[in-house]
């Protein structure tokens, strides 16, 4: 009686379904070197051969070289697809120059990408732009959780008139993990197939609030120091994220304090909780939330004892959003050092199957620990190291 | 024969996970939007209904019109039905129960206390961890209904009507992290072949 998910007959099926709709016509697919996009271009390739055209639009939101070596892996076997690298990083600043507000920047990242994808399918006369689209994705955009870059006709956008070409969405009705059953059954090789995700707009959406060159920067060594560091310990998806030391002077941070206080046991000596000034987007009970971060520090000698236990510190966090209700986000702090006066650096690591749900990874403290000096060390204006503690829900996966 | 249990689309963030459950499970399933009138459900040839949760405060709602014919169609069908979440609470307020603001609003894992098995939470008791993420809560069972399952700060977490296949649960058993969720749509399914 049960059956799952069959990888062959839904590639068998697109496959018949592209065929038919795109005939002799072109396709340009946007490459993003993640295992949507990867998948997408295996099954495009094989439907209709070379008349699929990859591209890989270089944002300069992406991780240290990642271009490059998404168009190496791409061009060797099984693959064997030629990619086309669109330089257009000044764009990109330019267009989120200056802009705070979470969904704001995510419209100005859409806008942007679209445009240079309608002109190079036009250039190239193709008829069709595929992407790699996944049922979460619609479904958070069409819920108004967020906007996510990659969905256009589910919000009503008439792609052909605006950018002059028309969608192909193979994966729309598939989650994460169904995508790696085909992925794996297409033999597009283990380093796409069960590669961590990367969010479409890249590091936009980790780079909390403003974006400037210093902060990129500043969250580019982090996330390469993290990724490094934390994938031995198998969390499904696991990054870095900035935030600027700024912070809100309300009796909220004294009442999330009585709380944290009077939740930990035994109590803690000595608990300091701020209430970052930058948002972050949440969902609780379908309905978005672009609310508070708060960072939760224990005095020194304490840290260890509660951050052993990151059950009991989702727990906390738990009470904290549901007494709270502008709170979306609870950060346990790791480490601090005197220097360093403008960011503080946040350490997440979840487990999901499908990203509709995630929990906190309980990655062992000597671990966080020495994570957490290393990134003092060497990310310059960096204060603070927190690791977050929040759930999906009430906290999104990532930051915007 | 293959069951066919159509889920209805209240715009909630899990409701496509409900039909991707049921066709895993065996069955056709998939979503509907909210003005499916019963003639629809009997041309579909539905087994049983299925329904999820989304964004709404339900007394609001049904006071603006805008939950297009589900509140027509609940009390319409004779099939088993399974409401999950916001229409959970909606089954209490078209039964004579009460819904509204949760004083303790549940989002992210919570540990779900079996009050009684019955056929739809059979093999998930004494107790089990389940996701919730709702501000709105059942805060009066309605006189019909049974109460089946409660947490520390939500009265009822899953309720029964007393002589329908009527169901609502607060949880979610469609997520992945809700601890053996898939015994529940087994268990509605197992009702409908019965």
């Amino acid at each position: 009686m049960e059956t799952s998910f069959h990888a062959e007959e839904f590639v068998d099926s697109q496959v018949n379904e592209i065929k038919s709709r795109v005939g002799q016509e072109k396709a340009m697919i946007a490459i993003s070197g993640g295992v949507d996009s990867t998948t997408c271009a295996a099954i495009m390739h094989r439907a209709i051969g070379s008349n699929l055209k990859p591209i890989l639009i270089d944002t300069g939101f992406m991780r240290l070289n990642e271009p490059e070596k998404v168009r190496k892996a791409l061009s060797k076997p099984p693959l064997t697809l030629p990619l086309r690298i669109v330089r257009a990083k000044p764009k990109f600043m330019t267009a989120l120059h200056g802009i705070e507000n979470a969904e704001e920047k995510r419209k100005a990242f859409r806008e942007t990408i679209y445009n240079i994808l309608g002109e190079n399918a036009r250039r190239e006369k193709c008829r069709y732009l595929v992407q790699g689209t996944i049922a979460p994705d619609w479904i958070e955009t069409k819920g108004g959780i967020k906007t996510q870059h990659n969905v256009l006709e589910q919000l009503g956008i008439r792609t052909l008139e605006k950018y002059g070409f028309t969608l192909i969405e193979p994966l729309a009705s598939l989650y994460k993990d169904q995508v790696r059953q085909v992925a794996r059954y297409l033999n597009v090789g283990t380093q796409f197939s069960e590669r961590q995700p990367f969010p479409g707009p890249g590091l936009v959406v980790r780079c909390v609030g403003k974006i400037d060159s210093k902060k990129l920067h500043a969250l580019k060594t982090a996330t390469e120091i993290v990724e490094k560091k934390l994938g031995d310990h198998h969390p499904q998806q696991y990054f870095a994220v900035v935030l600027e030391n700024r912070f809100e002077d309300s009796s909220l941070s004294k009442d999330i304090q009585e709380l944290t206080a009077s939740s930990l046991s035994p109590k803690p000596d000595e608990v300091n909780v701020r209430i970052f000034r930058d948002k972050a987007t949440g969902v609780k009970g379908d309905e978005r939330v672009y609310g508070k971060v708060a960072g939760i520090g224990v005095s020194k000698t304490n840290r260890k004892r509660f951050g052993e236990d990151v059950t009991k510190l989702v727990e906390l966090e738990g009470r904290i959003t549901s007494t709270f209700p502008e709170l979306v986000r609870a950060l346990y702090l790791i480490g601090e050092q005197a220097k360093g006066s403008r960011y503080s650096l946040v350490i997440r690591a979840i487990n999901t199957r499908d990203f509709m749900t995630a929990d906190v990874t309980p990655v062992p403290w000597n671990v966080l620990n020495t994570l957490g000096n290393t990134l003092l060390r060497k990310v310059s204006g960096a204060s603070s190291v927190y690791y977050d503690i929040t759930p999906k829900p009430p906290a999104t996966v990532e930051f915007e | 024969m293959t069951l066919v249990v159509p889920v209805v689309n209240v715009r909630g963030q899990y409701n496509h996970l409900i039909a991707r459950m049921f066709q895993e499970l065996g069955a056709k399933s998939e979503l509907i939007p909210m003005e499916t009138t019963i003639e629809d459900l009997q041309r579909m040839k539905a087994d049983a209904l299925a329904a999820g949760g989304g964004p709404q405060r339900i007394r609001e709602a049904l006071k603006a019109g805008t939950l297009g014919n589900l509140p027509v169609l609940f009390k319409q069908v004779t099939i088993p039905l399974l409401c999950i979440c916001v229409t959970h609470q909606l089954l209490a307020e078209i039964y004579g129960g009460e819904s509204g603001a949760a004083s303790a609003p549940e989002f992210g894992p919570i540990e779900v206390t079996v009050d009684r098995e019955d056929q739809i939470l059979s093999g998930m008791g004494p107790t089990f961890i389940a996701w919730g993420s709702h501000n709105d809560e059942v805060t009066k069972l309605p006189p019909s209904f049974v109460r089946l399952a409660h947490s520390e700060n939500c009265k009822v977490q899953a309720m029964k009507h007393e002589n329908k296949e009527v169901y609502g649960l607060q949880f979610h058993p469609e997520v992945s992290h809700t601890v053996n969720g898939r015994l529940v749509f087994r268990n509605f399914l197992d009702i409908m072949k019965r």
